[in-house]
């Protein structure tokens, strides 16, 4: 349900960075870990630029993946947050990436032909 | 037409979080030690408030979430302490925004503590940081001993889980070492603390917590 207040977030980001050139594509990672569904983060940000005049922006989605630093030292990629260090068979960790949804590029259009 | 690339590397929370990190000071420059409480609708956090409205009085300010009403405000009032009510009419959670703005329009005189209660809601509230020292998850025994481990995004954030309502344990179906062992799993270092509203358990080690975290921040 967050995916709205996340698009409203991502919308004004990319509003900022196009600084009045018209914005043609937006490149997003989503983290494995984020909680963030990516159809419905879509529809809201396309609905957003649509209310802007903005319908032909292209929104391309990527997950990214889990990595956690154990304990141990071991960094490894975790399908969950339950994945064993496969080092030490332990859980106890830190999530180094894959908890976040990042804004990674935007492509506009420079207005020279 | 030519096209350039523009790198960004921004989190989509960012915004959010500019507004939670001077949330943050804020609170520091006023002497406050701060709780985002998070948990479904109906586990009894507006009880537990009002056990702590009693128990700490005027040095407490709540700051309540809900779509709709007044009523948990005015139970936490009744009870000694200070509250508003913040109305959300629609969002499934609290923003840093909107606590930066309810901030403009409140006294904190005189005030030690503040937790904000979030909108009932497992999942979104913990991914939006509001400027707080600490996230408090409350989780009843009503609820099944399986949600942390269904809702890990809460209780990998929080640094304390109330299990309330625990008098209620004889008639539901739940499994109080299955659902600490996730707890800790999630967060090892994760305080879990037991309450239950007719004995009054578990008010007394809640405020022992805050009062710990407050010597943390201002020692």
């Amino acid at each position: 349900m967050h995916e709205y207040s996340v698009a409203l977030q991502i919308a004004t980001i990319v509003k900022k960075a196009a600084n009045g050139k018209p914005v043609k594509k937006i490149n997003i990672n989503i983290g494995a870990l984020s909680g963030i569904f990516s159809e419905s983060l879509l529809m809201y940000l396309e609905l957003l630029f649509l209310e802007d005049n903005m319908k032909d922006i292209k929104i391309e989605t990527k997950e990214t993946p889990a990595v956690f630093i154990c304990d141990c030292g071991n960094e490894y990629v975790a399908q969950n947050l339950f994945t064993l260090c496969p080092n030490c068979k332990k859980i106890s960790r830190k999530i180094k990436s894959g908890h976040d949804c990042i804004v990674e590029s935007i492509e506009v259009e420079d207005g020279n032909e | 037409m030519e096209m350039s690339k523009v790198k960004l590397e921004q989190s989509a929370y960012s915004l959010n979080d500019e507004i939670a990190y001077k949330n943050k000071i804020f609170f520091k420059e006023l002497g406050l030690t701060v709780f985002n409480m998070i948990s479904s609708p109906g586990s009894g956090k507006t009880t537990i408030l009002e056990s702590l409205a009693k128990l700490i009085g005027d040095k407490l300010f709540v700051i309540t979430g809900d779509i709709q009403t007044q009523l948990d405000k005015d139970r936490i009032e009744r009870a000694g302490a200070k509250a508003y009510q913040l109305e959300t009419h629609g969002s499934c959670h609290l923003s840093a925004k909107m606590i930066s703005d309810t901030l403009k329009k409140i006294s904190l005189y005189k005030t030690e503590y503040l937790i904000i209660e979030n909108v009932g809601n497992l999942v979104c509230p913990s991914s939006f940081y509001l400027g707080e020292d600490e996230k408090i998850a409350v989780l009843s025994v009503t609820e099944g001993d399986e949600k942390p481990i269904k809702y890990p995004g809460l209780f990998i954030r929080a640094s304390l889980v109330i299990i309330s309502k625990i008098d209620l344990l004889p008639y539901v179906k739940f499994d109080l070492n299955r659902a600490e062992s996730d707890i800790k799993k999630l967060k090892s270092d994760a305080e879990i603390i037991k309450t239950s509203y007719l004995n009054n358990d578990g008010i007394n080690l809640i405020f022992d917590y805050m009062k710990k975290i407050k010597n943390k921040k201002f020692s």
